[in-house]
């Protein structure tokens, strides 16, 4: 009777779970191609998008990367350094509050697809090397879109999570992926997403695109800022910074996915005051170069700029340049790239 | 710990694994007591000592009163106990709205009083708890029933975890006796609880959650959408609160009733009502039927004097209001239900035997009743009289609205769940799906929650009745 019963208990069960996997994978296939993003809605990342498709204008230059770039990189100033008097090519900030690499990638992903559906032959993608990894619990209950974690998403994680981290790292982060990616399987919040699509925050959008801003959110001045910095040493040294297998990674997959003509990309180190030893004078150290795919891939360190950026009156916070420091920051680095490519091609 | 999160389905494996496995019925409830303080513990621990102090209060006030002769002893005993429970929930409910209406009144009438709020932090499920322990000393007062048996079965009734946050509000003669002996297993319904439990989550989760939104859009810049815009989202808030508030009494139900306890049924298909009068008997049954014992009768309820009748018709539902919310739009919704009541009692009084229902068709009935509530919600949910007022008017149409608008599509949305409530009571479709063999329970069953897991949103919104 037990065993029958057992028996039983096994069976609807297995039916549960079957017709529960058939389901989800049946929903999956239909509503929930991770390749197009464009039915989804993700917050402030949409509207990013939003601000690029609805521009007539093909940028063929992109900055990505988190809030520091969101609020420290103004296409204006690093045009009129990287491209001299000229008007083109024009460039859009494509950073966004609380980016990580894995956001950073698939908005970098999205930005090839458009300049190829504009026809556009070559572009440079600007990529922010010290982007965090968001491996918090509320990153988890984001809306969906780029915060996607299919099976690509997860190995590109996994290569930014060696053992050298230490394993209590290691496992938080393991088993954050592993809820994430759960969550992606069960398809949650996939159909809620296309069914009840919030509107798009215009004001947003409007705050900024005004004045040519193409995606930077300017930040205002910081009293505060300036007994923070008065304890800047006179001196600084430097310790080596990490080079994950990720930034690899990442490199791999836009090449791979890139359809146009000539595809250049460059890391850039933003200078952020909030990191360990900084205020002893200590900042990371980044080779000039790495080997990319298809050739070398320029790595510009922001930090190495003596203390011209390092100004209170360019800062918002001890990570967040204002709009005066993002027009600094922009044209050091516009600067810096443009002697790069007239060097090396 | 909210039903839909995780940690719950991961709580409450384990709680129903180990009670079921447990023989002795008072091993079972220690158990269940101590997961129930530990759920209520995962909000503020704090609050469970007081949850536990006011049991314990109450608890030997009620064998005190029982057991004492002198009736003046007694309404000594259950006064003391009725202001330590209301003291309570007015301090932590009440305290800082009753001092800013003071010192506004008095701002008013030209006298200067400083401000002076707390920053008091509301413990989930207050006003829950306390009118379960208000009604269990009352009841042993009127000599309705008899005290608790033990200690351990009155913090059970009182701490109950499925309904201890947000109802329904359990009434001691239904609980109390389903202590006395250890529950079993094989009479526990598992398929209609299963689907329960899963229509709960959905509506919580893939209703109320996903529209919640666009009306809060709304109701913050009511000015800018237009009348249409307006006239929906009242009609999606009415959807809200109900798929949000209905939605955890069904899961309460169905976790109680997994663990052999059977609660009362607080909603039964509210929006269908014919008449103000009917919607009571449909909405939040546990609490009107509940002020109505307590409160109503109390103060004297049906009266030969009709004018008193009426006095205690409104002032039980200017509580009632009071109730929900430390704010004059909660008492003004209470007070536009209790004058809707005296209206349909005096119509009833006027134009029939002044018991039956009023002779009108039924679908008259429902227009009026389901507009009435819909209007009554506007100020249930502003934040303040202005928007409460703008909202107002753009549902009369009798102000221009703004130019935004809210997606076209969501005007169909509330009307068309209401068909659907309709077809599935009309053609049983919860109950032939119970009834349905094991094996097509468990395909239907594992097909629902893919498509519920779905059509979740995305990050969890607190249950609106876990602020009351």
């Amino acid at each position: 009777m037990i065993f029958q019963n057992r028996v039983r208990i096994m069976k609807v069960m297995s039916i549960l779970v079957s017709s529960f996997v058939a389901m989800a994978a049946l929903i999956s296939v239909v509503f929930c191609r991770t390749d197009d993003l464009t039915g989804f809605y993700a917050n402030w990342r949409s509207e990013k998008l939003a601000m690029l498709d609805r521009d007539p204008h093909l940028y063929l230059v992109a900055a990505f990367g988190s809030s520091h770039v969101h609020n420290g990189f103004d296409p204006r100033s690093f045009d009129a350094a990287f491209s001299g008097a000229t008007n083109t090519p024009k460039s859009f900030n494509l950073g966004i509050e609380g980016g990580s690499q894995t956001e950073q990638r698939k908005m970098a992903l999205e930005y090839l697809k458009y300049v190829h559906q504009r026809g556009g032959q070559h572009a440079i993608i600007l990529l922010e090397m010290e982007d965090g990894m968001n491996f918090q619990d509320i990153y988890l209950a984001h809306p969906r879109a780029i915060n996607i974690y299919d099976w690509s998403t997860i190995k590109f994680v996994a290569e930014y999570s060696s053992f050298h981290i230490g394993a209590v790292r290691w496992l938080g982060r393991l088993q954050y992926a592993l809820r994430a990616g759960c969550l992606h399987y069960l398809n949650v919040g996939m159909l809620s997403n296309r069914i009840f699509r919030p509107p798009l925050d215009e004001s947003l959008i409007a705050r900024q695109t005004a004045d040519d801003r193409r995606g930077l959110d300017d930040l205002p001045v910081n009293s505060d800022m300036k007994q923070y910095l008065s304890v800047l040493p006179a001196s600084i040294s430097a310790i080596p910074g990490e080079i994950e297998p990720g930034h690899y990674h990442l490199l791999r997959d836009l090449y791979a996915a890139s359809l146009i003509k000539d595809l250049k990309i460059a890391y850039f180190v933003m200078p952020l005051m909030h990191k360990p030893g900084f205020l002893s004078g200590i900042i990371p150290l980044y080779p000039t170069e790495i080997d990319g795919p298809q050739g070398k891939v320029p790595v510009i360190n922001l930090y190495e700029t003596g203390y011209e950026l390092f100004k209170p009156d360019l800062w918002h916070d001890d990570a967040h340049l204002n709009g005066s420091g993002a027009r600094v920051l922009s044209r050091i680095l516009g600067a810096k790239l443009r002697n790069y490519y007239s060097v090396n091609f | 710990m909210l039903f839909v999160e995780l940690r719950f389905f991961i709580f409450f494996a384990v709680v129903l694994g180990v009670y079921w496995s447990l023989q002795q019925n008072h091993h079972r409830k220690f158990f269940l007591l101590a997961a129930s303080y530990y759920f209520y513990g995962s909000w503020d621990w704090r609050f469970v000592c007081m949850l536990f102090g006011l049991s314990v209060a109450d608890y030997f006030l009620s064998r005190a009163i029982f057991a004492s002769g002198s009736p003046g002893w007694r309404k000594v005993l259950v006064s003391l106990s009725i202001a330590m429970n209301l003291s309570v929930l007015c301090f932590f409910k009440y305290f800082n709205f009753f001092t800013a209406s003071t010192v506004a009144l008095a701002h008013h009438l030209g006298i200067h009083l400083s401000d002076f709020t707390l920053r008091v932090i509301l413990p989930v499920g207050i006003s829950f708890f306390t009118f379960q322990s208000l009604s269990y000393t009352i009841d042993v007062y009127r000599r309705e029933i008899a005290p608790a048996r033990s200690l351990l079965d009155y913090l059970m009734f009182a701490g109950f975890f499925p309904q201890l946050v947000a109802g329904p509000i359990v009434r001691p003669k239904y609980f109390l006796p389903q202590l006395d002996s250890p529950r079993s297993f094989s009479s526990v319904e598992l398929k209609p609880l299963l689907l329960l439990f899963l229509l709960g989550f959905f509506k919580k989760t893939c209703l109320a959650d996903n529209i919640s939104p666009y009306v809060d859009q709304v109701f913050k810049d009511p000015a800018g959408f237009t009348c249409l815009s307006s006239i929906t989202a009242v009609w999606l808030y009415a959807t809200q609160i109900y798929c949000d508030f209905s939605g955890y009494s069904d899961m309460a139900i169905a976790v109680a009733g997994l663990m052999g306890f059977q609660l009362v049924l607080n909603f039964d298909a509210p929006y269908l009502a014919t008449s103000i009068q009917d919607f009571w008997r449909r909405w939040h049954i546990s609490l009107s039927s509940w002020i109505r014992d307590y409160i109503y009768v109390s103060l004297g309820g049906r009266s030969a004097k009709i004018y008193l009748t009426y006095r205690n018709l409104l002032l039980t539902m200017l509580a009632g209001g009071l109730w929900h919310g430390a704010a004059w739009t909660f008492v003004i919704w209470g007070g536009l239900h209790g004058m809707a009541l005296v209206v349909n009692h005096e119509c009833r009084r006027i134009f029939g035997d002044g018991r039956s229902p009023l002779p009108i068709p039924a679908f008259l009935g429902w227009l009026v009743t389901i507009n009435f509530v819909c209007l009554a919600w506007i100020t249930f949910r502003a934040p303040d009289f202005a928007t409460c007022l703008t909202i107002l008017k753009h549902y009369l149409l009798i102000a221009p609205g703004g130019h935004r608008m809210i997606p076209v599509w969501l005007v169909g949305f509330a009307p068309g769940l209401l068909v659907v409530q309709l077809l599935m009571r009309k053609w049983a479709l919860v109950k032939s799906l119970a009834q349905a063999p094991w094996t097509s329970f468990a395909l239907s069953y594992g097909c629902l929650w893919a498509i519920t897991l779905a059509l979740l949103p995305l990050g969890y919104r607190p249950f609106i009745y876990f602020q009351f």
